[in-house]
């Protein structure tokens, strides 16, 4: 039997630690991306209440 | 604030590349290629550029995050718990990089140590290792020591002589710490002195041999765990 190879052993180790981290990273990204574009969508909601109102608001009343 | 606490901790990530190269600084260069002719060339720059993979998503991760705790900061409870997640994960990470890169420097140092019949011929010329290359190299010694540490808290629990080497190697890295917190770039001659004994020790007790299974139990735990840390998704 061939002696195990260290090095080899190694970069296979780190490759999968740092996988299971992107992974990880990802999901918190998708996350912290879903807060963003949930205010976004929030603000542009307002802005548009607020021109909708500026523009036809008063006059409807 | 809040928000600074974990601007600090990100923001410190890359330390450690710099800590490596300054614990390099003191060392003459011919002491340092004697130590590091047993280990394979690229070996530090595999090492440091894992380092440097985790801490550049580390940072867009952080970005992301702090994005959305600007855009909403009514939301702060959330964007702090993917802080303290991301946190958790890079920690995590560091640490299990750190033992594999120890035990691999381990492995590959003793597997570098020649019988006594060879050391010192042509055939090996730098085959032996002696405390004022460990003096001379702190990030080594450190990485020798975390080696030890990582196989011998591996080994079989009965194995009393393992994880008394791997305590006493426990010992020694604080005292490598507080020297290098100290700014010292050497390490004083009676530290490198203990710590060959506990290196030799691992080669006499099979640590060499052992490091293969270690690095991989180590990644097993890693992820192990983070399965476990992370969140389940609410019914």
């Amino acid at each position: 039997m061939n002696p195990p190879n260290i090095d080899q052993a190694y970069d296979e180790a780190v490759a999968q630690v740092l996988s299971s981290v992107q992974e990880e990273l990802r999901e918190i990204t998708a996350e912290a991306e879903a807060i963003t574009a949930g205010a976004q969508e929030v603000e542009e909601k307002n802005a548009l209440a607020a021109l909708r109102d500026r523009l036809f608001g008063t006059s409807h009343e | 604030m809040r928000w600074q606490r974990y601007v600090i901790v990100c923001s410190e990530l890359p330390m450690s590349k710099l800590e490596h190269m300054n614990a390099f600084e003191g060392a003459t260069p011919l002491e340092s290629e004697e130590v590091l002719a047993s280990t394979p060339e690229n070996f530090l720059a595999r090492k440091e550029t894992a380092d440097a993979t985790l801490v550049l998503g580390a940072l867009k991760t952080q970005e992301a995050i702090r994005a959305a705790a600007n855009a909403s900061p009514e939301r702060e409870a959330e964007t702090a718990e993917l802080m303290n997640r991301l946190q958790s994960v890079i920690q995590e990470a560091q640490e299990t990089l750190k033992k594999l890169a120890g035990t691999t420097a381990l492995s590959t140092t003793l597997s570098g140590l020649a019988s006594p019949e060879r050391a010192g011929t042509e055939e090996a010329p730098g085959s032996t290792i002696t405390a004022d290359m460990l003096a001379n190299n702190p990030q080594l010694t450190e990485d020798l020591l975390e080696g030890v540490i990582t196989v011998g808290e591996n080994s079989n629990k009965e194995d009393l002589l393992h994880h008394s080497l791997a305590n006493e190697a426990k010992e020694l890295l604080q005292e490598t710490k507080k020297e290098k917190k100290q700014g010292k770039h050497k390490l004083a001659l009676s530290v490198a002195e203990k710590v060959l004994k506990v290196v030799l020790d691992a080669n006499t007790f099979g640590f060499g041999g052992a490091a293969y299974e270690a690095i991989k139990e180590c990644t097993k735990a890693y992820i192990d765990h983070r399965k476990h840390a992370q969140p389940q998704p609410q019914s």
